[in-house]
Order: structure tokens, then C-alpha cells, then sequence
């Protein structure tokens, strides 16, 4: 039985292919169209899906929307009702919206389906929405029972979930509702931080080790009220977002110092005092909600989906605080995610099929390469039609090469195999440099992804060597899990940095692999398996025999604004437009010297909105 | 991966041979075609025009002679687009339809601010103070709220059928 799950309207639309409950494939939406998460119908995601499994006219059994419309439009009716005569402006904006397209998912998937030259399959199904996200992170866990903790701005009602789950049966036991979110309550902060709701939250993140937590008891005492099993209500008092157009309002400006810092203006120590103290207020809440799921269902293992699961630092922590015997996230987390979690949910709740038990404890992710892979013959075909110069090479030499250029400290953009499915480049869409060199941070930064960052660059390192560079012994083969460099790797701090300018602070070497060593000499690591991406695999480790150091720096392959690119083309293109040193598609190596000179009508800077 | 796989895949998502600059002679029969369907269009559009100016001068005209008026405008408003279409359809024809567009967005737009503000303040309102009145909150808004011990709801004895999949709430 062949289901599609589909979610969309919100950020991030996604699609994502099972049968029989194997997942087959999986895309974010944003990387057909170009346009960084893209919420419209994701018809060229659902298109490629139905292509990989090879699907033409009556052969898909059932499509699972991610979230159930009808209840989310009560929700927001009964937001009006709640704040009206203030909300007009919203209202105003969001209802016909509903009215015209969201409240018809059928309609809407049937004209996609009438345009592939699909049939319309009898069955559609609507899962919770944090349903579909608790699907997404149990079922293709390595556990066969566990605790599943969903945390991620609002769904229908929900905000939060616990999630009892043992073979094939996942039964929601708690939650929380709207408007009192985690989710939201971090976004609040993105916003009043001047970053962006719903892609700026890493950064604040990322800015939080800067900062003091100064803030934090007066967030417990003002903005929200936590109890100890991790449930919370907040002051709606201070936030904008039930009848309006921000997260935050004047209140909240007035309690922290005041107003929102506009975007792209300089971030002061307000601002990095503020990220550390909602992180670690969000650690707090984060914590004491897994050790109540753990209370509530009496499981040794936790699985995470939402958009607060993308919360590595918070996800580090919850590793070390061995609340759970063992932790596992689900690599799409966010909204994207919720299209696999509700085909996975239509399969083995509504239809209720076994769940066979995980076999090697190992998942179903398949590393999270679950989208389109281009041959070789494809590739060579489009570099001979173009006239762009490339090598061929055999797997050995290929990695060779590809260490050897890293050594040499070229940056390299890598696409290869299948595309990966969720925020992170895995090491198929990624450009990856040289984690040892002192200033390969700011190189990529100011001359391939044309950005001044406060956040380094995040490792990928062989599986087995995981432990030699950074204090941990799991895996983390999604790039979920932060944790700190080995202490002997780490170089002293040099006098007071919280008076350095935020640019030249985090420009200063604090270990020797400097690339990846943030400010709180943390890193968030991906670990290899040779198993699940042998090519990437045989790249790190022809490093390793050449440099001794079996890691290298891996960030997404776009510049800021573009989603990660898909396509060879896609790859070529911002391979030209940056000064990156080599390309690599599939088996095909190719040098800038060597391509011919690079033309566009317009500038291509205009073409991508900030994130 | 199957090379048929691959294949569709690539045709699907990365049409890069469909997708190359046309030679000059595709492009000038390319354009030739465009214009045809607008010519095409406006033709079409003209004729639907003309059945319901038509329908007010002979229908309604004959009851009510003040009505062949409508049937005279409309008659000259679809006689116009139906030559433009015809003499210059992508140049003036593509521009009124581009009009036709813009007036019937800010149109739908008028109406939306028209007719929906009513239904705020006629239900949304009256019914938020009656709510008020009876003390019913569904956003929680008491802070702190000493009162509960806890904010979470329990779910665990409901029981989560799978007929509830196939409900769209
Ligand atoms: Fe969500």
C-alpha cells in the first residue's frame, strides 16, 4: 500500500512517499521552486515522490495530510472571538485565505494529482498535526517502544504532546495548548532579537553563547510560569501574536530594556544576553518536560519531533542529563517532517499495520537522503551540452582528490547521491573546507556564503572517531546534538571577550580545529557512518589518511536567502556565483579556473530574501 | 538506483533539456503561437460579451427600453476587446486583459474589507463580551494561575480510533 503524506500552508511544505510503511522518499518543497520554505501546495515535491517510487495513474492507495483543517480553523476563529474588536487587520488577512484555499485540502490535492495524471485515491487521511509529528519521530526510530516528546509553535490546538508508543500503537497522553507554546515563546524572542520567525531561531542559538543568562529569572518571573512537570502558561499580556502582526508588543519591549532591534542592524549585548537566557530557559522547560514523559510512560527511550527538536544545544544537554537511556530526533524536524510523520501515521494508525522491530538498532531514515540523486550519464550529458570542463574520476580517486583539495585549502561544493530530506546538508548538498585552518571560517563566510556570522561552521567526523575530537560517545548522524570539544583540543581563553567586538570574538582561535569550535568551545557534529553515506564516508576518510584528522567542515551548500541547492544545476549555478575553489557532481570534479566565464542579466543578489 | 528511476526522476525534476535557450526560430514560432491564443481568447471573450449585451438590448431592452443602454455598452465594450484582440493582441489586447486582472484583484479585495468586517463586528464581537461576561477563556490568559497544578491535559483515556484519521477535524 502506497501512501503520500503532504504538509503545507504554514512553512516548509513538504511531501514524502511509503510503502508498506518503507519510506520511499521524502523533499522539502523549497527545493524545486527555489524559494526558501516555501508554504504553497508542494506539487513538485509530490511530483518527484510520485516519480522515485515510479507511481502513474491508479497505483497510490492514500494521501495523509499533516494536520486535521477543520480543527486548526476553529482555533484561529476562536482567537477572534477572543481578542475581537482588536485582530481585524488579521482577521481580515487570514480568513478569506482559509476560506478560498486551506479549508479545501481535497480539491487541492486532486488538481495536483489531475495535472500528474494520477487518480485521486479513495482514502485521504488527516492525523493530529502533532500526531503526524510524533509519527515522524517514533516510527522510523531505532526503538521498538518509547516516550515521544513533540515541542513546536502551535498545531491544531496542541503546542506540546507526550506520546506513549509501543510497536505499532502511538497514543498521544498529554498536552498543551494554544496559545501557551515553546515554540512560539522562542520565535517571540527570534523576533525581538531581530532575526526572522520561523528560520532566524538557529541564529539566536547560535548567538546564545555570547550572552548572559541575566534575563532568565525575570522570563520565569514575567513572561511565563513553569511548573516541575514542564507544563508552563505565559503572560499573553506581552505578545502580539493572537490579534496581530508581531510576536511581541509593547509590554514586552518595555520588560526587556526596550524596543525589537530591527533586522540586520547591530546586535548589541542586550540582545546575546537575551538568547542566553531564553536558551537556557528553554533548556530548563525542555528538561523537566522529558523527565515528565518519562514519569508518564515509563519508557527507557525518547524520540523528538517539532521545531523546538531542532534545539541542539537543549538536545546536548538532555543526552548528558541521561534522563532517557537513549535519544532520538527526527532529522526533519520542523513542519517538513509532518509529511512523513502522517503517511507513517495513516499506515500504522489509521490502517493499523505492524511495525516490524528495528533491526541492528539502527532507523529507517536512511540517513535522511531521501530525495533525488542524479546519475552520472545525466550529469555528463548536461556538462558536455554546456561546455563546462570536468574530470571523471573512480570512487578511490575521487576521494582522494577531493582530500587532497581540502588539504590544500580549497573550498569545495559537494552534490552527490540523494538529496537530503530536513534543514541540514548531510554531506550531499553541502560545501565542505578544512576544519584545522584558522581562517577557512571567515573565508566561507565573506566569500561563498556572503555573510558576516557570529556562528561557526558545524564538523562532520567519521563515526568511529567521534570521541576523539568532541566529548561524547553517541552518534549524531543528523547534526542534532552540540556537545564540547575534547578539553585537551582547546586553547585558553584570551582575557575579558565580552568586551571584543562579536566579529573578531568569534574569529578567535579556541581550538585546534578553530572552524568549528564556537565561542563556548561547543560544536554541533555530524558523525559519518561508512555504511549510510559510504561516499561521503571515503571523502572524510581520505582526509584523515592524508592529514591525520579524520573531520572536516561541513555547512549547506546555498548562500544566504537560497534554499540548498537540488540539482546539478542548481549546484553549478552557485558554484559560479561564488568563489568557491571546486565542484563536485556526482563522479564529475570540476575546477573554477577551467569554466568559462559566467554571465547573468540581473543581479543574482536581488534574487534571495534575507533569512 | 533503476536507470529508468533515475531517468523519470531527472525528467520530473531537473528537465534541463526542455529547459535550453530556444533557437531564434523556435522562438519567433513561439511567438507566433502566443499571439494566435490571444487572438484566440479575445475572440471568445468578445463573442460572450456580445450574448449577454445581446440578452439586455432583445431581452430585457423589450420590457424595459432603459435597458438597451447596458446591451449598447456592453455590446462596445466586447466589439472593442474583439478587435483589439484581432489588430493587436500582444500589444493593446494583453494590456487590457493585464487591466481586466488588477481591477478584478482590487475589486476582490474591496469586497473582502466590505463584506467581512461586518461579520467581525456583528459575531466576533458581541459574542467575545458575552464570553467575557461568562468568564469563558479559551486562551488561559490568568497569569500566574496559582489555581493549577498542572498545565497539561490528559489524554490518556481518550480512546484515538482509527475512524479518526479519515475526519477532517
Ligand atoms: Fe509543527
Amino acid at each position: 500500500m502506497r501512501i503520500l503524506g503532504v504538509s503545507a500552508f504554514y512553512h516548509d511544505s513538504a511531501a514524502a512517499l511509503i510503502d508498506d510503511g518503507q519510506i520511499v522518499a521524502a523533499a522539502q518543497e523549497e527545493r524545486f521552486t527555489r524559494v526558501k520554505h516555501d508554504h504553497e501546495f508542494p506539487k513538485n515535491a509530490m511530483a518527484y515522490c510520485l516519480a522515485e517510487a515510479g507511481i502513474r495513474a491508479d497505483q497510490l492507495d492514500g494521501v495523509a495530510f499533516y494536520d486535521k483543517p477543520i480543527t486548526k480553523f476553529h482555533r484561529i476563529l476562536e482567537t477572534y472571538l477572543s481578542c475581537a474588536p482588536r485582530g481585524l487587520r488579521s482577521y481580515l488577512q487570514a480568513v478569506p485565505l482559509w476560506l478560498r484555499q486551506k479549508l479545501w485540502i481535497p480539491a487541492e490535492i486532486e488538481a495536483v494529482f489531475e495535472s500528474l495524471g494520477v487518480s485521486m485515491p479513495e482514502k485521504i487521511y488527516f492525523p493530529e498535526h502533532h500526531v503526524s509529528h510524533a509519527a515522524s519521530a517514533y516510527y522510523p526510530s531505532p526503538f521498538a517502544d518509547a516516550a515521544v516528546l513533540t515541542v513546536d509553535g502551535v498545531g491544531e490546538w496542541a503546542t506540546s504532546t507526550i506520546c506513549d508508543a509501543d510497536g505499532k500503537d502511538l497514543k498521544v497522553v498529554r498536552e498543551m495548548h494554544f496559545p501557551h507554546s515553546l515554540g512560539l515563546l522562542y520565535s517571540a524572542f527570534t523576533y525581538f532579537t531581530g532575526f526572522r520567525v520561523n528560520s532566524g531561531e538557529y541564529k539566536l542559538m547560535g548567538l546564545a553563547p555570547y550572552g548572559e543568562p541575566i534575563y532568565a529569572d525575570k522570563i520565569k518571573d514575567h513572561v511565563i510560569d513553569v511548573r516541575d512537570d514542564g507544563s508552563f502558561r505565559m503572560n499573553l499580556d506581552l505578545f502580539g501574536y493572537l490579534d496581530g502582526f508581531t510576536m511581541t508588543n509593547d509590554n514586552f519591549a518595555k520588560l526587556f530594556d526596550g524596543p525589537a532591534r530591527p533586522a540586520e542592524s547591530t546586535i548589541t549585548r542586550r540582545e546575546m544576553d537575551l538568547a542566553k537566557s531564553i536558551q537556557v530557559v528553554t533548556e530548563e522547560i525542555v528538561l523537566k518536560m522529558a523527565r515528565y514523559a518519562r514519569d508518564v510512560t515509563g519508557k527507557k527511550n525518547l524520540c523528538m519531533a517539532g521545531g523546538v527538536a531542532l534545539n541542539c544545544v537543549a538536545n546536548g544537554k538532555l543526552l548528558k542529563e541521561k534522563i532517557f537511556d537513549r535519544l532520538w530526533i527526527q532529522p526533519a524536524a520542523g513542519d517538513a517532517g509532518g509529511a512523513l510523520g502522517a503517511a507513517l501515521a495513516a499506515w500504522h494508525g489509521a490502517e493499523q499495520k505492524p511495525r516490524p522491530a528495528p533491526a541492528n538498532g539502527r532507523d529507517s531514515m536512511r540517513g535522511s537522503y531521501l530525495g533525488p540523486v542524479f546519475s552520472d550519464d545525466e550529469i555528463g550529458a548536461f556538462l558536455e551540452a554546456k561546455g563546462y570542463p570536468a574530470q571523471r574520476f573512480e570512487r578511490d580517486e575521487w576521494a582522494k582528490t577531493i582530500a587532497k583539495a581540502i588539504d590544500d585549502q580549497k573550498v569545495i561544493g559537494l552534490c552527490h547521491g540523494r538529496m537530503e530530506f530536513g534543514p541540514r546538508a548531510l554531506g550531499n548538498r553541502s560545501i565542505i573546507g578544512d576544519a584545522r585552518s584558522p581562517k577557512m571560517q571567515s573565508v566561507m563566510n565573506l566569500k561563498i556564503k556572503y555573510r558576516e556570522s557570529f556562528r561557526p561552521f558545524a564538523p562532520s567526523c567519521l563515526k568511529e572517531r567521534v570521541a576523539d575530537f568532541f566529548e561524547i560517545d553517541d552518534e549524531s548522524p543528523y547534526m542534532l546534538l552540540v556537545a564540547p570539544v575534547r578539553e585537551e583540543r582547546c586553547i585558553a581563553k584570551q582575557g575579558d571577550e565580552r568586551s571584543a567586538d562579536l566579529l573578531e570574538w568569534v574569529n578567535r582561535p579556541r581550538s585546534d580545529l578553530p572552524a568549528i569550535t564556537h565561542v563556548d568551545y561547543s560544536a554541533r557534529i555530524q558523525t559519518v557512518d561508512k555504511d549510510v553515506n559510504p561516499g561521503y564516508y571515503a571523502i572524510i576518510e581520505a582526509f584523515e589518511a592524508l592529514t591525520g584528522q579524520g573531520i572536516i567542515i561541513n555547512t549547506s551548500f546555498n548562500v544566504r536567502g537560497e534554499p540548498i541547492v537540488c540539482t546539478p544545476e542548481d549546484a553549478y549555478r552557485c558554484f559560479m556565483r561564488t568563489e568557491m575553489d571546486r565542484l563536485v557532481l556526482g563522479s564529475f570534479i570540476l575546477e573554477k579556473e577551467k569554466q568559462p566565464e559566467w554571465h547573468e542579466k540581473d543581479d543574482w543578489r536581488t534574487e534571495f530574501k534575507l533569512d | 538506483m533503476g536507470s529508468d528511476t533515475s531517468k523519470r526522476v531527472a525528467e520530473t525534476v531537473w528537465n534541463w533539456r526542455a529547459a535550453k535557450e530556444p533557437t531564434p526560430e523556435e522562438a519567433a514560432q513561439a511567438a507566433v503561437d502566443h499571439a494566435a491564443e490571444l487572438r484566440k481568447r479575445g475572440v471568445i471573450q468578445a463573442c460572450i460579451g456580445l450574448t449577454i449585451a445581446a440578452a439586455f438590448y432583445f431581452g430585457l431592452g423589450a420590457y424595459y427600453p432603459k435597458w438597451k443602454i447596458v446591451g449598447i455598452i456592453g455590446a462596445s465594450i466586447a466589439s472593442f476587446i474583439g478587435l483589439s484582440a484581432l489588430v493587436s493582441p500582444t500589444g493593446l489586447f494583453a494590456q487590457i486583459e493585464r487591466g481586466i486582472f488588477v481591477v478584478a484583484h482590487w475589486v476582490g479585495v474591496g469586497l473582502t474589507h466590505l463584506l467581512m468586517p461586518p461579520i467581525y463586528w456583528f459575531f466576533f464581537v458581541p459574542f467575545r463580551f458575552l464570553f467575557r461576561r461568562g468568564k469563558r477563556d479559551k486562551m488561559l490568559r490568568t497569569f500566574p494561575d496559582p489555581s493549577e497544578t498542572t498545565f497539561w491535559v490528559d489524554r490518556s483515556g481518550e480512546e484515538q480510533k482509527p475512524e479518526h484519521y479519515l475526519r477532517q477535524f
